[in-house]
């Protein structure tokens, strides 16, 4: 019996050593990036946080600080492009807001239009309350209506009925805004520019028709995709062609 | 006989193969054409879908105006048509090709025929002979460094246009702003009546050397002049129908050669303005006394970067506290460049008494007329400063406010821009996992799965009290009272009554506790007993009635004969 609690034992620290030690050495990797940040090694921070990224550490914070060390390196398409995907995480980040904002400053092109004020008037939860938050919602709201519904159904509480129709409503607002973020998500894609300037031509090859130059730090809507190239628009009437290396699709 | 049949199968594969490849056809609107003047390219592709290259259009400025798609049912055989539209403009005159153009479709690479257009060059700009066309020039070609050069777009046109989309230069080398009114009068050029429409840029060149400000662009639409008379032409004009086409006109590239600033000359400061400038000082009081302030206001106005102006500095005597104000800015964008004034106001607040002067303050600048630089200098003022009324002790200067201004409240501005620091906590490193679409749903699911084992787990626990549930336990109650081997004969036998009282009335959902034999005999009969079965079972209520009224003893055959034929009405009615 000893001796099998003893295997077990050794087999489970076999188990547990290499999560430790993957553990450990991401840590060193986070640390070993502040400290290069700390002592103003821009490329190194970068390399050290885009190596955690790579690993598929999936953090905002993490995306913060990548921004913040593209900024310092003065490549402010590729900070834009960090921010943005850590905005997606933790939109309501004072310090990531503020360093946003001071980026968007150092951007040469003008920046598009937002939606068209009715929308955003109308349907001002979608654009007020975060993804995950309506998300949420939904899911709260959702619940307190079928709880109230059973309430209902069991002891016959009439009274329930007009908070039941409003708890209705708004469940079925919030779960048809949350389906709808699920597919924006999914079908719609923003992409930053990445190198100083880009060419936006009118086909695939160099020698096609410039069509305008976009600089590093605006965002397009990527419309379409070949292998090499992406079909991008930046306003209504400005859409055409770049290589795929050109930009970060956030 | 194998053979014809294998060959007659091929002839007809490669028939129908061929009847489904791909074509191209590239069709222009016209062939001849005015520099700048658009052609209409449609690209039909029939049989797939397929991306164009057009690459090979060197000669012309491309614009997509986009793709649409038709069926079509010919002789019982659909087929698809894909229309890429473009328009062409022309960048230079004389016999230019639209080459063949390449289509890939499903891997196969088709190509149009080549299309030959002939182009004329346009009349000169100041021959009125145009009746649209744009110019370009700049204030001063050999500008200094950080000299502003105004950059004037001018669009002159004779006839109507619509639809203008305006491409300004990249500006490369300055920093360029465009000043926000766009100015449109009507002129004449060779007698002929154009409306010139100005954009206006202020340049500031921040590197020295030849510089190339490339072309301007602009798009417009122009009412096409109908070569054929067409009825109710007029009608579609009165309407604002009438059919455009579209010209991209651009100006020539403009090259200004910046010159570098000479040498400063020692013993200056130079402040870092280039234009014209004038400096002036104003002294609110220049008799105070000890505790009071007073305001020194140096105003710098004129021409260039003056919004770049600092305070000038101010040398003032040890006995003077000196607090200064946020300068107040007023800069305006003209047509002849950036203008206003800037004026530093500082609030002097003598903490000793005598007679003092405040030196004369200087400001150099580069004078961009003589091409030197020049220092201005305000005159000496001399302040004179008496004693305190009150005692000495009791002024607090540090405690006082220096001026009126001082009090105003002012929007806080940046006085240094940097970003916020890193996030060094190790949960930057806890990957977050965001909620699939079908975890969602099945969140939004669960509830209602809930509710709805709630619902049936409540149906199936719920307690029957209808009358007849009542009545029938009440029944089965008694009965189970009545098999007790310790019972009185006289409970045992008001058990008995109770149990077939309750089963009866208990069968039509009727509340009650007696019946006689007549009533008992009814009641069956309702339910659909017969006869027999009915009077039995009336008889047995009224036995079982008249043993326990008479008060006599039961032998135990009797008893167990009462309960067997009680239980068996019981059940049945109970069923």
């Amino acid at each position: 019996m000893k001796r099998l609690a003893l295997i077990l034992l050794i087999l489970s620290c076999i188990q547990v050593v290499p999560i430790v030690a993957a553990a450990t050495e991401t840590a060193r990797t986070f640390m070993d990036g502040t400290q290069a940040y700390r002592e103003k090694d821009w490329p190194a921070a970068i390399g050290a946080f885009e190596h955690l990224a790579q690993k598929g550490v999936n953090n905002g914070r993490l995306f913060y600080n990548l921004g913040n060390a593209y900024l310092k390196n003065d490549d402010i398409g590729r900070a834009l492009l960090w921010y943005e995907r850590a905005k997606k995480l933790i939109p309501d980040d004072p310090d990531l807001q503020f360093n946003y904002d001071y980026a968007l400053t150092l951007i040469q092109d003008e920046q598009k239009q937002k939606d068209s004020s009715l929308p955003r008037i109308l349907f001002f939860w979608k654009y007020r309350l975060h993804p995950p938050t309506v998300r949420w919602l939904a899911i709260v709201l959702n619940a307190l209506l079928w709880a109230a519904l059973a309430v209902l159904a069991i002891r016959r509480k009439h009274l329930l009925r007009p908070s039941i129709i409003l708890m209705a409503s708004a469940a079925m607002i919030f779960s048809a805004t949350a389906v709808y973020n699920f597919i924006e998500a999914a079908r719609l894609r923003d992409a930053i520019i990445l190198p100083a300037t880009v060419a936006v031509r009118s086909g695939f090859s160099d020698s096609a028709t410039q069509l305008f130059v976009l600089h590093a730090g605006t965002k397009v809507r990527v419309e379409r995709e070949s292998d090499d190239h992406l079909l991008i628009r930046y306003t209504e009437d400005k859409i055409g062609w770049i290589k795929k290396d050109d930009a970060g699709v956030i | 006989m194998m053979r014809h049949l294998t060959i007659t199968v091929i002839i007809l594969l490669a028939t129908i193969m061929a009847a489904e490849a791909a074509t191209v056809r590239a069709v222009v609107d016209r062939n001849q054409a005015v520099v700048g003047e658009s052609i209409r390219l449609q690209l039909f592709i029939e049989g797939g879908d397929g991306e164009a290259d057009l690459s090979g259009l060197t000669d012309f400025k491309i614009l997509s105006r986009g793709s649409s798609s038709s069926f079509q049912i010919v002789n019982g055989r659909t087929s698809r048509q894909l229309i890429h539209d473009y328009v062409l403009v022309p960048l230079r005159a004389g016999t230019l090709t639209i080459p063949v153009i390449p289509v890939t479709v499903d891997g196969k690479r088709y190509t149009s025929d080549p299309i030959q257009i002939t182009v004329t060059p346009e009349p000169p700009a100041d021959s009125g002979q145009r009746d649209v066309y744009v110019t370009a020039q700049v204030s001063e070609p050999s500008p200094w460094i950080g000299q502003q050069v105004v950059y004037t777009f001018r669009l002159f046109n004779a006839i109507q246009v619509a639809d203008a989309k305006f491409q300004a230069p990249e500006f490369t080398g300055f920093q360029a702003e465009e000043l926000e009114d766009r100015q449109s009068r009507r002129t004449v050029i060779n007698g002929r009546e154009f409306v010139l429409t100005e954009v206006v840029f202020i340049l500031v060149p921040v590197k020295t050397g030849p510089l190339t400000i490339e072309s301007a662009v602009l798009q417009v639409g122009l009412a096409q002049r109908s070569r054929q008379p067409r009825p109710f032409a007029g009608m579609d004009a009165f309407f604002g129908r009438s059919p455009m086409t579209t010209r991209v006109l651009q100006t020539d590239p403009i090259t200004v050669v910046v010159r570098d600033l000479p040498p400063r000359p020692s013993g200056t400061s130079f402040s870092g303005l280039v234009g014209v400038f004038d400096m002036h000082a104003a002294m609110e009081k220049t008799d105070l006394r000890v505790g009071d302030s007073t305001t020194l206001a140096i105003t710098i106005d004129g021409t260039g970067n003056i919004m770049d102006a600092a305070a000038p500095a101010i040398r003032v005597p040890e006995a003077f506290k000196t607090y200064a104000d946020n300068p107040e800015e007023t800069v305006r964008k003209e047509t002849g460049g950036y203008t206003g004034s800037k004026i530093f106001r500082t609030a002097l607040v003598p903490v000793n008494a005598g007679q003092y002067r405040i030196e004369p303050v200087a400001l150099t600048y580069f004078d961009v007329n003589a091409g030197a630089y020049r220092t201005l200098a305000t005159p000496p003022m001399d302040v004179r400063v008496s004693p305190s009324e009150a005692p000495a002790g009791d002024i607090d200067l540090l405690r006082r406010a220096p001026g009126t201004a001082a009090s105003v409240k002012k929007p806080v501005e940046f006085t240094g821009r940097d970003i916020l620091p890193l996030k060094d906590g190790l949960e930057a490193l806890n990957t977050h996992r965001s909620m699939s679409p079908l975890w969602f749903g099945l969140f939004l699911l669960l509830p209602a799965l809930g509710f709805f084992t709630a619902i049936t787990v409540a149906r199936m626990t719920r307690k029957d009290d209808t009358p007849a549930r009542t009545m029938i336990d009440r029944a089965r109650q008694a009965l189970n009272a009545a098999t007790s081997p310790d019972i009185p004969d006289s409970d045992f036998l008001s058990a008995l009554y109770r149990a077939l009282v309750s089963a009866i009335l208990g069968r039509q959902g009727i509340m009650g506790a007696s019946l006689n034999r007549s009533e008992a005999n009814d009641h069956l009969l309702q339910i659909g007993w017969d006869e027999n079965a009915a009077a039995a079972a009336a008889a047995l209520l009224e036995t079982i009635e008249s043993l326990n009224y008479s008060g006599s003893t039961l032998d135990p055959n009797k008893r167990l004969e009462l309960l067997a034929h009680t239980r068996q009405i019981v059940r049945r009615l109970a069923r």
